[in-house]
């Protein structure tokens, strides 16, 4: 059993040299912004950030007066009952509805589930193609 | 409605106008002989006598003069008036040896407020004009240059200087300023400041024009300030050595008008030091026709241009220069290519992602010159996918490639970090000097 939906993603640019990490977390602890699941996809000398959070627009506005350039995308979350069978299911689905996946991370399990973030070619249509199999 | 300043002698026939030269060329070498040590030694060496002077054509048997010769002769040395005579002294800031000193007699100030009273008459400024001067005021030639230059044909002047600008864009607001006179960077960080207070330029603004200069930029970067702030971009040029800011463009914005009867500019080969024909690139040569404290004979600008002797679709006679391509010092050799940062420039403007931040590093790797250009994310530029930005990061790469013949390496770098500057932008780091 699933259940999926279309959050607001944070993205942000940061260069890969230390005390970037620090610095986006430090502006968002003292923003009181929650971050439910979050990776960094690197790219040599820079990185981007990518997060679920629970109040995408403050968190958005501090990064921003942080100095920090980014970002807001509209993107698929996933409860998951268990990471191991859903995740060959929603790939299968994904698959036989020709839709690719960008990137994916999962989240810090602060809720009680697993929950898997996706980029994938069109959230709308995942989202549905995954609560019809649901 | 085209205004002139000096109508007569800015519309002067050519051939009229070669006659004036003809005769303040002749004036000027006898003056220079009887008047100081430095150019009779280097008239004697040249065996050039005053009266081998006859007409303007003349002008290629008199030896160059060099920014070395002002600093050999630092700080006085090559003046042909005494201490009494001179009313001002500006002086650069010597960042490469010693400084230079230049030296102002009444009647040098005033031809150099004439000289501006026409380029300002000439891109439409007026007495209904509010003239905020963001050149910084000082040693530096920029500030006082315009500021007499406005106050001439009426305009009514703010002195801001450059900096503080939070309060430069409240000035402008107040004081309904319609036109700003500042290097290029120095208004891109204006708009960027005003952008953050809110201030919409274009609209929130009387601002009509921008008289930028004293440092390199391309017309891309034109094109860029003016599609964003609404309004007319203008060219400016001059050097502390010729007196300061002289000469803008006209309302054409098609190259800058070099007033003839002050000043004669030749284009030479920089190598071969001969003249090169109308629209040809080489190295700006100027000789300045009425100046008395510091005057001087085929001076080596050291800037490479092209000159165009054909007339101006304004009217005016006098010989234009196109846009300063570079600088022959500032020219960097990497990997055996020559390359001017204003090119790097014009490439990275053409990309309409990319902001105007950017600056160049060249660095060794072993034998090898290795170039690498950092540019500032801007959110135009970022996307979620690092599939795209290394996208458009190659892509920088190869535009890059493919105009300086050399391979560069690109890196994005966070929005904020690279260096903004108040006054001639420091686009250059050569680390190949450290070695």
């Amino acid at each position: 059993m699933i259940r999926s939906e279309i959050v607001t993603q944070i993205s942000l640019f940061a260069e890969n040299k230390p005390g970037r990490m620090y610095k986006v977390f430090e502006t968002l602890m003292q923003a009181d912004v929650e971050v439910l699941a979050f990776t960094i996809a690197e790219a040599g000398t820079f990185g981007v950030f990518h997060m679920v959070v629970d109040k995408p627009d403050e968190a958005y506005s501090a990064l921003s007066n942080a100095g920090f350039t980014v970002s807001r995308t509209k993107i698929l979350g996933v409860e998951l009952k268990s990471i191991h069978d859903s995740l060959y299911w929603i790939s299968k689905k994904l698959a036989e509805n020709d839709i690719s996946v960008d990137y994916a991370y999962t989240s810090m399990s602060k809720q009680k589930n697993p929950y898997l973030v996706m980029r994938v070619s069109d959230s709308e249509r995942a989202k549905q193609v995954l609560d019809e199999g649901a | 409605m085209m205004d002139y300043w000096d109508p007569l002698v800015e519309r002067m026939p050519e051939d009229e106008l070669r006659e004036h030269q003809s005769k303040r060329l002749r004036h000027l070498v006898d003056y220079v002989y009887h008047h100081s040590t430095f150019y009779r030694r280097r008239l004697d060496e040249a065996n050039v006598r005053p009266e081998d002077i006859h007409g303007i054509e003349d002008i290629t048997r008199l030896p160059f003069t060099t920014k070395q010769d002002l600093r050999d002769t630092y700080p006085m040395g090559m003046f042909c008036v005494d201490q009494s005579q001179v009313v001002r002294f500006h002086a650069s800031s010597g960042t490469t040896g010693k400084p230079t000193v230049v030296g102002y007699t009444h009647s040098d100030l005033k031809y150099w407020s004439l000289s501006l009273a026409r380029a300002l008459t000439s891109i439409g400024c007026g007495r209904r004009d509010v003239i905020q001067v963001g050149y910084g005021y000082g040693l530096f030639t920029g500030g006082l240059g315009l500021h007499y230059g406005a106050e001439m044909i009426g305009a009514s002047v703010i002195p801001t200087s450059a900096g503080n600008t939070e309060r430069q864009i409240e000035l402008m607001q107040d004081l309904k300023t319609t036109a700003i006179a500042c290097t290029p960077s120095y208004f891109l960080h204006i708009m960027e400041v005003a952008e953050g207070m809110g201030v919409d330029i274009e609209r929130d603004t009387q601002l009509k024009k921008g008289i930028f200069g004293a440092e390199p930029w391309s017309d891309e970067t034109r094109k860029r300030i003016e599609r964003e702030s609404g309004i007319d971009a203008y060219d400016i040029y001059g050097t502390s050595e010729l007196s300061g800011p002289l000469f803008t463009e006209c309302i054409h914005k098609c190259g800058i008008h070099i007033w003839g009867d002050m000043f004669y500019p030749e284009v030479i080969d920089p190598k071969t030091q001969e003249p090169v024909g109308d629209g040809e690139k080489g190295e700006l040569v100027i000789t300045t026709l009425t100046k008395e404290a510091l005057p001087l004979i085929r001076y080596r600008i050291g800037d490479i241009t092209i000159l165009e002797s054909e007339r101006c679709e304004c009217g005016r006679t006098h010989p234009r220069i196109m846009r300063i391509l570079g600088r022959s010092d500032d020219m960097l050799v990497v990997r055996g290519v020559n390359i001017f940062p204003s090119q790097v420039e014009d490439v990275l403007m053409r990309i309409p992602e990319v902001g105007e931040h950017f600056q160049i590093i060249v660095d060794r790797d072993g034998a090898l010159d290795v170039m690498t250009v950092q540019v500032e994310v801007t959110p135009q530029m970022f996307s979620d996918r690092v599939g795209d930005l290394m996208r458009l990061k190659n892509h920088i790469a190869a535009r890059l490639r493919s105009v300086l013949n050399v391979s560069t390496n690109v890196e994005l770098v966070e929005h904020g970090t690279l260096p903004r500057s108040m006054g001639k932008a420091k686009k250059v780091i050569d680390r190949r000097k450290n070695i």
